[in-house]
């Protein structure tokens, strides 16, 4: 059972890129990894799809932002690792303070009614 | 009994079909869709049931596509590509080494290479009639000299241009029509070739230039 309402499209595709690199700036990680931490950050509130996230994370690689690794795992297995690289730390702070900002003002407001 | 790496392969060829061809890209999918089967099959599925849930969670190809197109490729990594291909240095989408890609398609290649190689061969056809008999009465009036290995044996190539271009329009021909992993190497192989006959060609008409300046001096000594 979901409690309250899924997050709306809008939103989820504004602050994709600032998730992923809170969600790199931690540590590297690879696609379907990054869904799951934000699906249960968020109580289930966020879903991300596969087909929305990769071109993501290759538009940010493309940036400059993250880079990628092919690594080996169990029997054969490989797996794509992303991690964050200076200009993406750089674009995170960026990012943080503009969403800051908002809820700023969203808190203020909520205060003066 | 249900084979999960078999239900991959179809699933990859049904990928390929809708649209969705980079191998990178399949790759990833992969590992995600494996991800999500083991996931299942934790959480108590057949491992049919598993691979079918997990099928339906990454979407289907045209879906995907609409996605990956969407987002496109910026154009910075776009003129980086074209400067690397330019510079006939393999790109970084061939060079990774498990993971190739056929990125560029086959024509835009092989336009690619006919452009870059178009100037040097047109120059290097007209130094043949027009600068190399001259160079090499040069050499000849300045004391018998030949003209440097180098030359000669380009000299020598382009006497047989017609044969070797032939053999290497068949060669390719053969490739593009049986070989599967030559799609993977195309763009390397004829990047390299490209840039590795600009190269020759600029080299003979630097060695000719300076063949020139060096021997032209002792004409006037003959002359005297």
């Amino acid at each position: 059972m979901h409690v309250g309402a899924m997050v709306a499209k809008e939103l989820i595709a504004a602050s994709t890129e600032p998730l992923i690199l809170s969600l790199l700036a931690k540590g590297e990680s690879y696609g379907y990894a990054l869904i799951q931490e934000v699906k249960r950050l968020s109580g289930d509130k966020i879903e991300w799809t596969d087909g929305m996230l990769y071109p993501v994370l290759h538009r940010m690689e493309d940036n400059g932002w993250i880079k990628s690794r092919w690594v080996e795992i169990e029997n054969g297995r490989k797996r794509k690792y992303y991690s964050i690289k200076k200009d993406g730390h750089h674009a995170l702070k960026e990012k943080r303070e503009q969403w800051a900002v908002i809820s700023a003002v969203f808190r203020s407001l909520e205060q003066h009614v | 009994m249900f084979d999960l790496d078999q239900g991959i392969a179809e699933w990859r060829r049904q990928m390929v079909a809708g649209g969705v061809k980079a191998p990178e890209v399949l790759d990833e999918l992969e590992s995600h869709l494996r991800d999500e089967v083991e996931q299942q099959e934790f959480a108590g599925s057949s491992p049919e049931e598993a691979f079918k849930v997990a099928v339906q969670q990454i979407g289907q190809a045209a879906a995907l596509e609409g996605e990956f197109d969407k987002v496109g490729r910026r154009s910075s990594a776009l003129i980086k590509d074209a400067v690397l291909t330019l510079a006939g240095i393999p790109n970084q989408y061939v060079d990774a080494s498990m993971n190739t890609s056929s990125f560029e398609p086959r024509w835009a290649t092989y336009l690619k290479a006919t452009a870059f190689l178009a100037p040097a061969l047109f120059l290097w056809a007209l130094s043949v009639v027009f600068v190399v008999p001259k160079v090499q009465q040069i050499c000849a009036e300045a004391g018998g000299h030949r003209l440097p290995g180098f030359v000669r044996v380009m000299l020598g190539l382009t006497e047989h241009s017609v044969l070797i271009s032939g053999a290497i329009i068949l060669l390719l021909i053969l490739l593009e029509w049986r070989s599967i992993t030559w799609p993977r190497y195309r763009r390397a192989t004829v990047g390299i070739g490209t840039f590795v006959l600009n190269s020759a060609v600029l080299i003979s008409i630097f060695v000719l230039v300076v063949v020139a300046l060096t021997f032209a001096p002792a004409l006037f000594h003959h002359g005297k």
